[in-house]
C-alpha cells in the first residue's frame, strides 16, 4: 500500500498532492502559451474575431459551462466520499461526474459536427476571411484540446469509479487527485468560454 | 549485492525503477545523441576549414547545422547532467531510497527515447533546414523539409523533462533525510531542484508552439506568417520564452557538478554555501525574464529590448556571485589536481569568458554587429561545451567510482582533461575574433580573409573529437579491469553518497541516515551522518 | 461541506449567469474585462473551495500561486513588446 520508496503515508499522500499541483502548474503553461498566441490574433484581428464568434453557439456554450461546473461540484462530493471511506457512494458521484463530462463532450462534438457542416474547419474549405479562419483556428485548437484534456479525464474518472467500487483503495487520495486534475479541465473552460464564444455584442 | 551486479537480466534493465539503473539507460542514449551530434559538427568543421563552399551544397549545410542544433541541444545537453548524474545521485544526497514517483522515472526514459528516435527518423528522411531555432515563417510556410515530424519528436522529449523535472522537485520538496533541511542540502540537489523548476513551467510552452507550427504548415492559418497576417515575433516569443529558460535547463546542473567538486578537491567547504544556494534559485527565476536578448535585431521594439538587456544584466549577477564563490573556495585551500578537479578549474575559466561575452551580447548596442555572426556562436558554445560539457564530463569522472565500482586509469584522465581544454580553446577562441569581424553564423562558405580564424577552430575541433573519444575508451576499459573502489576514493568530507558502498546497493539506505549537528548552510557533512 | 459545495454551485451558476447577460450589452472592451474578471473569481471559487486551497499547505498554495506568476511573465513581457511596436 505504501511504496517502498516512501517512509510512511503521509509522505506518500504529500509526494502525490504536490506532484500533482506541479503537474497542474505545467497544464497551466501549455494553455499559457496558447493563450498568448489568441490574445495577440484577437488584437491584431479585432473586428474579424468578433465577427466569427458571432457564429458561437452562445447559449449551448453556457449550457455547456453549466454542464462542467456541476460535474465540478459532483466531483467535489466524490472526493468527500473518498475521504469518508464511503466507496460505493464515492463510485456513483464519479460514474455521475463522468456522466455530465460526456454530456459536454457530447454537446462540443454536435457544435463542432455543424460547424464543419458550415465551413468552418480552418484549411482549404474554408469560407471566410484569414482573421475569421484565424479565430476559428484557435477555436478548435483550444476546445480541442480541452475536449482531448477532458476526455482523458472521463477516462480515469471511470477508471477509479470502477476500482472504488470494486476494488478500494485504503484512503482517499487518489480520488482526491483525480479532483484537481478534473478542477483545473473546468477552470479552464470559464475563460474558454468567454473568450470564445463573447466577443461581439449579440442584440 | 549492488545495483548493478543486481538481476542482471535484460528485462531487469529494460523494466527497472531503480533510480541508478535508469541513469545508466540514459547515459547510453545520450552518449549515441552526443556521437550523432559530434559527426554533424565534424562535417561542418571540416567544411569551413576552406572559405569555399566546397564539401557539401548550402543546403545540405543547413541540415548538418540544423541536426547539430537540435540533438545536441534537446537530445544532449538538456537530459544529460539531470538525468544521468541527477538521477542516480539524487535520492542518494538527500537521503533517500529513491525519487518520488520510480515508475514515472522510467517512463521519462521511454519517452525520451522514443522523442529521439522520432528524431533521427526526421533526419534519416531528410533533415531540417531551418536552424534548432525553427524561425517562422520560413519553418511553418515556406521550406519543404520534414519540420512537423522533427517538431514531433521534440514534443514527445519535452514530456520526458516535465516528468523528470516534476519528479526531482517532489523528491527534494519531501523525501529529505531527519535532519536535512533545504539549507543543509548539497548544492547540487539546489541545483537539480532550479533546473526541475524551469523544466517543469517552460517546457510545455515549447509544446504549445510546436503544435502551432505544424497547424501553421498543415492548414495555412496566419499564425506567424505576416503574409497571412500573422506575426513572426510571437513565434519568437514563445520559443524563446522556452529556449532561453532551456540554457539554464543546461547550465544549472553543470554549476551544481562544480560545487561539489570543488570543495572535495580543494579540501575545504564551498565558501558562501548560502549564497550560491540562493543564487540557483534566481538563476531559474530571472532566468525566464530575459528571452527577448536573443530578439534585439529582429524587430522587436525597442522598449521592450531595453527592458529585457536590462534584465539580462540582472541575470548574470548570481552566475558572477557563483563564479566569486568557487574562485574563493581555492583560496588557502589544499587543491588536488585530480581529473575532476581539472574539468571544474576548466569549468570556472571558460564559463566565464562565456558568461561575459554574454553581456556583450546582452548590450542592446553592440548586439547589433554581434547578432548572427560567430561571436555569438563562440559564446554559446564557451557556455555549453567550455562550461556544461566539462561538468559532465567532470561530475562523470568525480562519480564513476561510486556509480560502477571502479576507479578509471587517472593519467589518461589528466591527459583528456588538458586536451579538451587546449581543443576546445584552439576551437572557439577564433570563433569570437570571427564574429567581431563580421563572419555570419550558419554559412558554410565565407570570405577568405576569415580562413586563417577558420583553420585553428577546425583544428581545435580535431584535438577535441581525440579528447571526447578517449574517455569513452578508458572509462569502458575500467569497467572490466579498473582498480576496485572503495566507498569515498576520493576522501570527500560531505556528501551522503560517498558514505554508501562503491557501487551503492539497490536501496541506497535500509534505514533513512539522519543528519545530526550539521550546520546550517553548510552542505551535509559525512561526520554528521548517521546511518 | 455539503453546504458550502451548493453555494459555490449556485454562485457559479449565477456568475455563469451573469457573464451571459454582460455580453448581450454594448460594453465593448469593458465587457471583455468583465468577462475575464468574472472566469478568474469562478476559477478562484473552485481552486479554494473544491481543490480545497483553503486547507492547503503553504507549499501548495505557493505551487498554484507560482503557475499564475509564471503566466504573468508569459504575458507581460511579450505584451511590452506588442504594445509599443
Amino acid at each position: 500500500m505504501i511504496e517502498e520508496q516512501f517512509e510512511d503515508l503521509e509522505q506518500q499522500q504529500q509526494a502525490y498532492s504536490l506532484g500533482m499541483w506541479i503537474f497542474l502548474a505545467s497544464e497551466l503553461m501549455l494553455f499559457g502559451g496558447l493563450f498568448l498566441a489568441y490574445s495577440l490574433g484577437r488584437f491584431t484581428h479585432q473586428t474579424e474575431f468578433a465577427q466569427a464568434s458571432l457564429d458561437m453557439k452562445r447559449m449551448l456554450g453556457a449550457l455547456n459551462t453549466a454542464v462542467l461546473l456541476t460535474s465540478s461540484t459532483v466531483m467535489a462530493f466524490a472526493v468527500d466520499r473518498g475521504e469518508k471511506g464511503n466507496w460505493k457512494g464515492a463510485a456513483r458521484l464519479l460514474l455521475i461526474t463522468a456522466f455530465l463530462g460526456l454530456v459536454f463532450l457530447g454537446i462540443k462534438g454536435y457544435e463542432w459536427h455543424e460547424e464543419f457542416l458550415h465551413f468552418k474547419v480552418p484549411g482549404p474549405h474554408f469560407q471566410g476571411d484569414a482573421g475569421e479562419q484565424l479565430f476559428f483556428f484557435f477555436y478548435f485548437t483550444l476546445t480541442g484540446l480541452h475536449a482531448f484534456h477532458l476526455s482523458l479525464g472521463v477516462l480515469a474518472v471511470l477508471t477509479c469509479a470502477g476500482l472504488a467500487r470494486y476494488r478500494p483503495p485504503a484512503e482517499g487520495s487518489p480520488i482526491m487527485m483525480l479532483g484537481l486534475y478534473w478542477h483545473l479541465v473546468d477552470l479552464l473552460w470559464f475563460f474558454l468560454y468567454p473568450l470564445l464564444y463573447l466577443i461581439g455584442t449579440r442584440p | 549485492m549492488s545495483y548493478l551486479t543486481g538481476p542482471p537480466s535484460l528485462r531487469a534493465w529494460l523494466f527497472t525503477r531503480d533510480h541508478k539503473r535508469i541513469a545508466w539507460l540514459y547515459l547510453i542514449t545520450i552518449s549515441v545523441f552526443f556521437a550523432i551530434g559530434g559527426l554533424a559538427a565534424t562535417l561542418m568543421r571540416i567544411e569551413l576549414a576552406t572559405p569555399a563552399g566546397d564539401l557539401v551544397q548550402a543546403d545540405i549545410y543547413n541540415r548538418l547545422f540544423t541536426l547539430h542544433g537540435t540533438v545536441m541541444v534537446w537530445l544532449f545537453l538538456i537530459p544529460a547532467i539531470p538525468n544521468t548524474l541527477g538521477n542516480f545521485l539524487l535520492p542518494m544526497m538527500i537521503g533517500a531510497r529513491d525519487v518520488a514517483f520510480p515508475r514515472l522515472n522510467l517512463l521519462s526514459w521511454y519517452v525520451f527515447s522514443a522523442g529521439g528516435l522520432l528524431v533521427l527518423w526526421s533526419l534519416l528522411a531528410g533533415g531540417v533546414d531551418t536552424g534548432w531555432t525553427f524561425y517562422t515563417p520560413y519553418s511553418s510556410t515556406y521550406t519543404n523539409s520534414h519540420v512537423i515530424l522533427m517538431a514531433a519528436g521534440i514534443f514527445v522529449t519535452g514530456f520526458s523533462s516535465i516528468f523528470t523535472g516534476l519528479n526531482f522537485m517532489v523528491t527534494i520538496h519531501k523525501m529529505r533525510a531527519p535532519g536535512m533541511t533545504w539549507f543543509r542540502m548539497p548544492l547540487f540537489c539546489w541545483s537539480m531542484y532550479a533546473t526541475s523548476l524551469i523544466m517543469v513551467l517552460a517546457t510545455p510552452v515549447l509544446a504549445c508552439t510546436l503544435v502551432l507550427i505544424a497547424a501553421e504548415r498543415l492548414f495555412g492559418v496566419g499564425i506567424f506568417d505576416p503574409a497571412l497576417g500573422g506575426d513572426p515575433l510571437l513565434f519568437q516569443h514563445l520559443f524563446w520564452f522556452y529556449s532561453h529558460p532551456a540554457v539554464y535547463i543546461m547550465i544549472l546542473p553543470g554549476m551544481g557538478v562544480i560545487s561539489e567538486i570543488v570543495p572535495c578537491f580543494a579540501g575545504r567547504p564551498i565558501f558562501g554555501y548560502s549564497y550560491v544556494a540562493v543564487c540557483s534559485m534566481a538563476i531559474a527565476i530571472l532566468g525566464f525574464l530575459v528571452w527577448g536578448h536573443h530578439m534585439f535585431v529582429s524587430g522587436q521594439s525597442i522598449y521592450a529590448g531595453l527592458i529585457f538587456s536590462f534584465l539580462s544584466f540582472l541575470v548574470s549577477v548570481p552566475s558572477g556571485v557563483k563564479v566569486f564563490n568557487w574562485t574563493a573556495s581555492l583560496y588557502k585551500a589544499s587543491i588536488r589536481l585530480e581529473t575532476p578537479m581539472l574539468y571544474a578549474l576548466g569549468f570556472v575559466g571558460l564559463f566565464t569568458i562565456g558568461g561575459l561575452t554574454g553581456l556583450f551580447l546582452a548590450t542592446l548596442a553592440v548586439d547589433v554587429h554581434l547578432h548572427d555572426t560567430y561571436f555569438v556562436v563562440a559564446h554559446f558554445h564557451f557556455i555549453m561545451v567550455g562550461g556544461m560539457l566539462m561538468a559532465y564530463l567532470g561530475g562523470l569522472h568525480f562519480w564513476w567510482p561510486k556509480m560502477t565500482g571502479r576507479l578509471y586509469n587517472e593519467s589518461l584522465g589528466k591527459v583528456s582533461a588538458l586536451l579538451i581544454f587546449l581543443g576546445f580553446n584552439l576551437t572557439f577562441m577564433p570563433q569570437f575574433l570571427l564574429g567581431y569581424l563580421g563572419m555570419p553564423r550558419r554559412y558554410h562558405s565565407y570570405p577568405p580573409e576569415f580562413q586563417i580564424y577558420n583553420v585553428l577552430s577546425s583544428a581545435g575541433a580535431t584535438f577535441l573529437a581525440v579528447g571526447y573519444l578517449l574517455p569513452l575508451v578508458y572509462l569502458t576499459w575500467s569497467l572490466f579491469r579498473g582498480q576496485r573502489a572503495e566507498e569515498n576514493p576520493w576522501g570527500a568530507h560531505s556528501g551522503l553518497e560517498w558514505a554508501t558502498a562503491s557501487p551503492p546497493p539497490t536501496h541506497n539506505f535500509r534505514e533513512p541516515p539522519r543528519l545530526e549537528g550539521q550546520e546550517w548552510g553548510a552542505a551535509p557533512l559525512l561526520s554528521s551522518v548517521r546511518l | 461541506m455539503i453546504f458550502t459545495y451548493w453555494m459555490v454551485w449556485l454562485v457559479l451558476m449565477l456568475l455563469l449567469g451573469l457573464t451571459v447577460w454582460l455580453s448581450s450589452l454594448s460594453l465593448g472592451m469593458w465587457g471583455t474585462l468583465l468577462a475575464l474578471l468574472i472566469a478568474c473569481i469562478k476559477a478562484l471559487l473552485v481552486a479554494v473551495f473544491y481543490m480545497h486551497l483553503r486547507h492547503s499547505s503553504g507549499l501548495i498554495r505557493l505551487a498554484a500561486g507560482a503557475a499564475l506568476l509564471w503566466i504573468t511573465f508569459l504575458f507581460a513581457l511579450s505584451w511590452a513588446d506588442f504594445l509599443s511596436r
